[in-house]
């Protein structure tokens, strides 16, 4: 038996006790319809419009219960009628659109995952954008035992290829888009065949209920609009069909910064592997550093946490990814816990996050300050005007103005009386940091 | 196109859904809830789209399962273990556990390995694909499968560190 083969072997043996649910069947067709519910739109004021998705048709119907219908866009509505919008008769410009296209795809580099083209491409919307003249082309694609149109995006009165959207990725290719292009980034253009009311929220903001305000789009025959004010992050801008969306309803947006870097950077929508930690830091931090003397457990399973009420002020609740890092807890007396967790939910912010627990349960939460990300070291204040010191994985000794005390390993709380402490290990700052 | 109808999709879940859920168990590197979460929503998703799947339904699902598997997003699904600043012993394993624990290993080892070069692996050794059948599952280019077998390979022995454990 070779490798391969005994890894078979081995991977098959591996699974020998795997059940499912007896009632998975079920499950997932109840799931199904709820997920078919939440994009639902309530479009204008006593009466509810359904917006059905169907293959072949697309209806409005009024008060219609859940019914057996796809929520995806038919192929035809991208690749067939007039092109919509405002240079939709520019023949000339339209036939520079497709040619530029044409051209782009070829060159594209995403252009090894734009599988399935069969040259039967359409300009679905062209019309006039603060970034310039701007077409959406779609081209019929056929693979992987689907049809679907591939969407791109072209700028320009001699228009050049912005984004072309291969969802190679079969889950990404229901998903609604939005494209963000021009100056910055601050244009988001979004595909709405339907002309249904359309939501942008800039950025996360703690102040708002929900985590974020939602402004509508403007509606331009085929598409929504919206430009920010300058200064704005592209990164932070959501969008949605509703003004109170669950994640899932949240669209892919596709900023044309990315566009060069190919598929795997292209979509802000994507994975967001390690974001400002090291994969070493990641593939490390699953566990829980107990600062000695600790009697208490972890926390709790951490993808949990994210739901927990209280944490609502401090994760957007459309963040693309969200990440506790290895766990440091602190056991402060009277039945309370300290529970510090390296954090972020932007790729180029991290934040180390305190939980207190009172009794079991969470009881408030504040942040500390990060000294670095990489290795990691953060500080946050604790009762009794003492310091939690956590870092990955350093040795932390302290003084209080006169000796210094040992490191006692890579996290350790200080006394209040402490004036500064040092971090031993590749990486960290080599000399006093004054408390 | 015709599609699959309700009943049909109920019972291909109800017959193939042991299957899948290893596959589902294996992407996830061992985790079984994430497992069993990954087999949900992609049942879910594929639930709503089967009038538009054009071949059989299986090598679909299993393709939607690698893709959503290595493009996993939001959350990363994790084990916490809780390690005492202070060193301790570490426990052997011996007795009839031992082959549990070996199985736990190997599948553990997967979740050692990017999400991408997992569901290659799983794909390629564990639900017997061509190295083409692959790629057009997980979107990318044969060479590619290559590569990431090669490297996944190697990765996962230096994981494992000795070929017993695969034995």
């Amino acid at each position: 038996m070779n490798e391969t083969e005994r890894l078979s072997h081995a991977l098959r043996a591996a699974v020998a006790d795997i059940r499912p649910d007896p009632g998975l069947a079920g499950a997932v067709v109840r799931g199904a319809k709820r997920r078919r519910r939440t994009r639902w739109t309530a479009a204008t004021a006593g009466t509810v419009l359904v917006a059905v998705f169907a293959i072949g048709a697309a209806t409005s119907l009024a008060g219609k219960p859940v019914g057996e219908v796809a929520n995806t866009v038919p192929a035809e509505v991208w690749m067939q009628g007039p092109t919509r919008g405002s240079l939709g008769g520019d023949r000339a410009f339209l036939d520079r659109a497709l040619a530029a296209w044409a051209t782009g795809i070829q060159v594209s580099p995403n252009k090894d995952h734009l599988i399935g083209l069969t040259g039967q491409a359409h300009v679905y919307w062209a019309g006039t954008t603060p970034a310039g003249p701007t077409a959406i082309v779609a081209e019929d694609a056929v693979a992987g035992g689907e049809r679907w149109p591939v969407l791109g995006l072209l700028v320009g009165e001699t228009p050049r290829l912005v984004t072309d959207l291969p969802t190679v990725s079969l889950e990404r290719r229901d998903a609604p888009v939005a494209f963000q292009f021009g100056d910055g980034d601050l244009v988001t253009l979004v595909p709405n065949p339907l002309d249904e009311p359309r939501y942008l929220s800039p950025a996360f903001d703690r102040a708002e209920p929900g985590g974020r305000a939602w402004l509508p789009m403007a509606g331009l025959d085929g598409v929504a609009l919206t430009t920010l004010p300058a200064g704005s992050d592209p990164a932070d801008v959501r969008v949605a069909a509703t003004p109170d969306p669950d994640i899932r309803d949240a669209y892919f947006t596709y900023p044309s910064a990315h566009y060069t870097g190919g598929f795997a950077q292209q979509s802000q929508g994507g994975p967001v592997e390690f974001g400002p930690l090291s994969r070493e830091t990641i593939e490390r931090s699953d566990e829980a550093l107990l600062v000695p003397g600790n009697t208490s457990g972890s926390l709790w399973a951490l993808e949990s946490a994210s739901h927990r009420e209280v944490f609502k002020e401090w994760i957007d609740p459309l963040a693309r990814a969200t990440y506790f890092g290895y766990e440091t807890v602190v056991d402060l007396g009277d039945g309370r816990t300290a529970h510090a967790f390296p954090f972020w939910q932007k790729p180029d912010h991290l934040q180390l996050l305190v939980v207190e627990r009172k009794e079991g349960e969470p009881d408030r939460v504040f942040e500390g300050s990060v000294v670095q990300a990489e290795p990691f070291l953060a500080t946050a204040p604790l009762p009794g005007g003492r310091t939690l010191v956590t870092s990955l994985f350093g040795e932390v000794s302290h003084t209080t103005g006169g000796t210094w005390i040992a490191a006692t390993g890579s996290a350790a709380v200080l006394p209040a009386d402490a004036t500064a402490f040092r971090v031993a290990g590749t990486g960290f700052p080599g000399g006093d940091i004054p408390l | 196109m015709a599609g699959i109808d309700a009943d049909e999709f109920s019972d291909f879940v109800t017959h193939r859904s042991a299957a899948l859920l290893s596959t589902a168990y294996l992407l996830c590197g061992g985790d079984r809830e994430a497992a069993r979460d990954l087999l949900q929503d992609v049942l879910e998703r594929v639930y709503l789209r089967r009038r538009r799947v054009t071949g059989p339904l299986e090598p679909y699902v299993r393709a939607a399962l690698a893709n959503a598997s290595a493009n996993r997003w939001r959350t990363r699904s994790r084990r916490v273990l809780e390690t005492p600043l202070e060193s301790s012993p570490e426990q052997g394993t011996d007795g009839p556990e031992a082959a549990v624990a070996d199985r736990d290993q190997v599948a553990r080892a997967l979740g050692g390995l990017p999400p991408r070069m997992r569901a290659v692996l799983v794909l390629r050794f564990f639900d017997d694909l061509s190295e083409a059948e692959t790629a057009a599952a997980l979107g990318c280019s044969t060479g590619t499968v290559k590569s990431q077998t090669s490297r996944g390979l190697d990765r996962l022995r230096t994981i494992l560190d000795t070929e017993a454990v695969i034995q």
